[in-house]
């Protein structure tokens, strides 16, 4: 099984050191290329697939495995390894299975965090070679999550119920969003929800962030949550509960 | 600078390679007369010669007589031998206890051995001529009483450089490659000129540097007689690709080693050339590559016409070349250490002198050529420090899965400071080299002598049971009646006492040895490669090195610990027994039935055989009495018998009386804590019973300078030692195998993998800087998958964090390796990991395997 050195991405980050995205410490690697346009984006330079404005480069396996491999003793030491992000990582289904084996060769954890937002065969192909999915649940009721990213849910529902049979570990994060989720209703849809995916015992509630909003304008985009104010930990207290009361472990902020 | 891709797990080689492993494998061994009657030829022409001088010359006259001969499908080329895998013959080292050995040399169960009656005929003809000229002849004329009297006892073991010729050194091969011989020649002639000529020293100098020339001229004169060779094959060759390769072989032979090498084909033929005659010239094993991946990756790295699967192909070649390669060696020595071995230990990884990660494409190619190979020779050795990079770490594990055991793991953060410790600067302690089994040496400048001896540990325990005696007689100082110790500090100390006695004695034995291949110190050519030889005018045995150790190593660390702690807490901390009753006990070996199976190989229900009973029988006497009048009725021949017959107990008679109160005492000792389990209070005692053997030791210096360095790791002599050791405190029953190495004794490490390495790693390593040796052995259910690779390497991690030196593994399942026992035929590949070293399964002596099948085999992380 020969690795293909030369696949490329668009990458738009690396970000070393991070500690709330899967098991110990890790490296994440951002991909470019989302199929959801959601209002609240954090990361709003990682929708457009190819590099712009200054944000992206196109990268080689072997460039992303330089950068990867500096933090190898961190890995080791914590228990850590590589989590792919986005956009929507798995819309690069040819290079993220080349740079899973490069992770694998190295014995590294690999990791994902996904939308689930993908065809069936991308799912079936990538998700068991991971060790760890953080999949996003936004919202269950279809209206309200086309209101929110511009596209209904149907598909990505369906696709839960395929990537909880395929993961080896398996988490919920939620992206909790003034206006959209933030509401004791929508959460509990949610819990409702992910007690059918079996391989789910923690769930993450990520509270709404405004860092994403300056970038909105150097890539001439709307921010259309205009001045909707962060929430911090103790505004989620009662979802948490909720999680809580539904029989799974609750994060806030993952 | 190329670029090297790694991928997970290995390609398939050329088809050349597997048609040049059966060309090696297929073949029976067989004995050679050229090189014996070459030596002879011109030792005879030379009687008043300069010793260093003569031996050149012999080694000249060799070069250019040796039949020249170049294997079908081969791209290195070179050879000491016209068949594959045959042997030349050494009569300057050590010959008459060979000769003796003619009727049996073919038909003995290790290493067999073709003889022809025409080979015969010419070697029994040179024997006069060698009597009372050999090396090993000198080595007892000056050994003393008490030291032949512990090698008949089975303390010491000394038949590597006893018998052969000097070995165990990785020299600078990186300054052939860069320089050409012609280089050496400048270097040589220099020292000449610079030397100075008031010094009465001189006169030794200059012969020296004669011989030298001599040597160097020779094996320029070797290389070119390949050229011819080729040259001439190739005109007759029908088949134009061969006959394309014969004529590029014919080229590269009339340049190198003459000339640096201008690409990574002529520098992997260069080195060839170097490895081979180093290994003509002397007998001694263990000449190791060393670290190949770092003076070998630049001439790849500069090679903008060679692609990495063309480069694979030649190293791949060259990996083959290893084991065209034989000694003979008595039948002593062949049962303790078997397998056709010549230990040239091969390296990759680890740190450059200046501390920065060494891991190149080299390194990783290594991996790959063992993994298209699968022989037993090289020895492939990993250097692992935390800089290692996670894929090439992995990688090696995955050629550790594939069963064949290699490679073997070594620890940079344990080794470097040992060898900064015996003296060395920090940069040459990072380049440290793998040599033979396990022992570490800065390649190119250390002449380290080991594998000087075995010592064995447990009887050295006997003796302080026995106030001094064994089996009746004193033979060491007077250190206290067993019964009459007050307290264990008082045994302990007994123990130590003991333990400077009979290191003076493996002392003398060494030294003995050291002294006479000094005085006949003929191998001019081996030393020109070796820092200061050149600069100082000596040769390696004269002390021309820039460092100098004896290392001679120490077995049965496991059992020295046991029997230690199972006496202090049965006898002094719980008071359950009295020194009299376990003395009793153990004198009547735990009331085990004499001839009774001790070695639990249940399952092997093969028929006595006199045939191998005969040949372990006469392997002990060899070792025993070599030299000397030994008497055979010492020998534990039931013991022999039992294990070599593989008979099983089920007749015993049911015990009574004062035998059940014997085997109630040795079930509380295998109650207590074994080493090997993770628990503090009996590793402590294996670590002060070894500690002090390293300690005592490394208060002599050695005649060539520098001092003597322990090493524990038993070669496969763990099995052969044991036969001489009685019924031991640690629940052993008289003349079974001892411990391994560092290992813990097979089948008492209970808590899986990390428990009993967690206890090697609790001895102090650093001390042993000779080299310690731990054999771990797991089923291949649990190496499966990436998951299995990822555990082993962090097993691996983890026992390198806790300071241990090496590890190595067998990958294998017990039922597999008594299947190959019962049907040896349809295992001729099965290569196992010995000790330092693999071997083919079915060319081991049966006390040997059955040593391997007994070790405790771990299902699980």
């Amino acid at each position: 099984m020969d690795i293909d050195y030369e696949k490329r991405a668009c990458v738009f980050n690396i970000q070393r050191f991070s500690v709330h995205d899967g098991p110990g410490i890790r490296t994440i690697v951002f991909i470019k290329g989302c199929p959801l346009r959601c209002k609240w984006c954090f990361n709003p330079e990682s929708q457009n697939p190819d590099p712009e404005a200054g944000y992206g480069e196109m990268m080689s396996v072997r460039e992303v495995y330089e950068e990867i491999k500096k933090d190898q003793v961190t890995y080791r030491r914590s228990g850590g390894g590589i989590t792919f992000s986005g956009g929507e990582a798995l819309t690069q289904p040819d290079f993220l299975e080349e740079i899973i084996h490069v992770c694998q060769m190295n014995g590294w954890s690999t990791a994902i965090e996904t939308t689930a937002c993908v065809s069936e065969d991308i799912l079936r192909r990538i998700i068991p070679q991971l060790d760890y999915v953080m999949m996003d649940l936004k919202a269950i009721p279809p209206d309200v999550h086309k209101a929110g990213t511009g596209m209904s849910n149907e598909k990505i529902l369906e696709n839960a119920f395929l990537v909880n049979s395929l993961a080896k570990k398996l988490v919920v994060r939620v992206p909790v969003i003034p206006g959209f989720n933030y509401s004791e209703e929508q959460i509990l849809y949610i819990a409702k929800f992910s007690k059918y995916l079996d391989k789910v015992d923690t769930i993450h509630l990520l509270p709404y962030m405004t860092m994403g909003k300056k970038k909105y304008e150097l890539l001439g985009k709307t921010y259309e949550l205009g001045d909707t104010e962060p929430l911090h930990e103790e505004d989620l207290e009662s979802l948490k509960e909720i999680v809580i009361n539904n029989g799974f472990n609750c994060v806030i902020g993952g | 600078m190329k670029t090297y891709t790694v991928h997970p797990g290995f390609t398939t080689p050329t088809a050349r390679i597997p048609k040049l492993k059966e060309a090696i494998m297929s073949s029976k061994p067989a004995i050679e007369a050229e090189r014996a009657m070459l030596v002879t030829e011109s030792y005879q022409q030379t009687e008043s010669e300069a010793v260093v001088l003569r031996h050149a010359k012999a080694f000249a006259h060799v070069l250019e007589n040796l039949p020249i001969v170049i294997r079908d499908n081969e791209l290195i080329v070179g050879t000491a031998t016209k068949g594959s895998r045959n042997c030349q013959m050494f009569p300057e080292f050590g010959f008459q206890g060979l000769t003796e050995e003619w009727d049996t040399v073919a038909t003995r169960s290790a290493d067999p051995f073709q003889l022809s009656p025409d080979v015969r005929a010419k070697l029994e003809s040179i024997v006069p001529y060698w009597k009372g000229k050999t090396t090993s002849e000198l080595a007892m004329r000056l050994m003393s009483d008490e030291a032949k009297k512990a090698i008949e006892n089975g303390f010491i073991a000394a038949g590597n450089y006893l018998q052969g010729g000097v070995g165990h050194i990785a020299v600078d091969y990186g300054k052939v490659l860069n320089k050409g011989i012609r280089g050496i020649f400048d270097e040589i002639i220099t020292a000449m000129q610079n030397a100075d000529k008031k010094d009465p020293e001189w006169l030794n100098k200059e012969q020296y540097y004669k011989a030298c020339l001599i040597g160097c001229k020779a094996v320029i004169t070797f290389a070119n007689r390949y050229s011819a060779k080729a040259k001439e094959l190739a005109a007759s060759c029908s088949d134009p690709v061969r006959k394309a390769e014969l004529n590029k072989i014919a080229e590269i032979c009339a340049r190198v080693p003459e000339y640096p090498a201008q690409n990574f084909y002529e520098a992997l033929q260069s080195f060839w050339f170097i490895q081979l005659t180093i290994q003509i010239e002397s007998s001694g094993h263990s000449i190791s590559p060393g670290r190949f991946d770092q003076y070998m990756f630049p001439f790849y790295d500069r090679d903008e016409n060679i692609t990495q699967d063309e480069a694979q192909e030649l190293l791949d070649c060259l990996f083959i070349k290893f084991s065209d390669l034989n000694k003979l060696r008595d039948i002593g020595t062949a049962t303790a250490f078997a397998g056709y071995q010549l230990w040239q230990n091969i390296n990759c990884g680890g740190q450059t002198p200046d501390g920065k990660d060494a891991t190149n494409a080299m390194s990783y190619m290594e991996i790959e050529a063992m993994a298209h190979t699968m022989m037993y020779m090289p020895s492939l050795s990993i250097r692992v420090w935390s800089g290692t990079p996670d894929d090439f770490l992995i990688k090696a594990c995955e050629l550790a899965r594939m069963g064949g055991g290699q490679p073997a793991f070594y620890n940079d953060e344990e080794i470097v400071p040992a060898k900064v410790n015996r003296g060395e600067s920090l940069e040459e302690a990072r380049n440290y080299a793998v040599i033979g089994c396990v022992e570490p040496a800065t390649q190119g400048k250390e002449f380290g002598w080991h594998d000087a001896a075995l010592f064995n540990l447990p009887l050295v325990l006997e003796v302080a049971m026995n106030n001094g005696r064994l089996h009746g007689e004193q033979i060491g100082p007077k250190t206290g009646e067993f019964k009459d110790f007050k307290c264990f500090d008082e045994f302990l100390e007994a123990y130590k006492e003991q333990m400077r006695y009979f290191v003076s004695l493996l002392v003398r034995v060494d030294n003995a040895v050291d002294y006479a291949h000094m005085q006949l110190g003929r191998l001019a050519f081996v030393s020109t490669l070796e820092d200061d030889c050149i600069a100082k005018g000596k040769t390696l045995e004269e002390g021309g090195a820039k460092y100098n150790f004896t290392g001679p190593q120490g077995i049965g660390a496991a059992n020295v610990g046991n029997a230690l702690f199972a006496v202090k807490k049965l006898v002094f901390d719980d008071k359950s027994l009295s020194l009299e009753e376990l003395k009793e006990a153990i004198d009547h070996n735990f009331g085990k039935p004499e001839g009774t199976e001790n070695v639990t190989v249940a399952s092997i229900t093969s028929t006595p055989s006199n045939v191998a009973y005969d040949n372990v029988l006469d392997a002990v006497k060899k070792v025993l009495g070599e030299y000397s009048n030994f008497d055979v009725s010492k020998i534990d021949v039931d013991a022999i018998t039992s294990r070599v017959a593989g008979t099983t107990a089920a007749s015993a008679p049911a015990a009574t009386g004062k035998e059940a109160r014997y085997q109630q005492i040795h079930d509380m000792i295998m109650a207590c804590h074994k080493f090997g389990n993770d628990e503090d209070d009996v590793d402590e005692y294996a670590r002060i019973g070894t500690r002090c053997y390293c300690e005592e030791l490394e208060t002599y210096p050695t005649p060539r300078g520098g001092i003597f360095n322990a090493g524990l790791y038993p070669v496969s002599g763990n099995v052969l030692l044991g036969s001489f050791i009685g019924a031991t405190p640690d629940g052993r029953y008289k003349g079974e195998t001892i411990a391994d190495g560092v290992s813990p004794t097979r089948g008492t490490d209970v808590n899986g993998p990390t428990a009993a390495s967690n206890s090697v790693a609790k001895l102090d390593h650093f001390i042993a800087s000779n080299g310690t040796l731990y054999n771990m052995k797991f089923s291949p259910s649990a190496m499966a998958g990436t998951e299995g690779v990822r555990n082993l390497a962090s097993l691996i991690r983890g026992y390198f964090d806790r300071k241990g030196g090496h590890v190595q593994f067998n990958v294998i399942d017990r039922k597999t390796l008594l299947d190959a026992q019962a049907h040896p035929e349809n295992y001729r590949d099965l290569i196992v990991r010995v000790a330092g070293y693999s071997a083919q399964f079915i060319a081991l002596d049966k006390t040997v395997q059955d040593d391997i099948i007994c070790r405790t085999e771990f299902d699980r992380f």
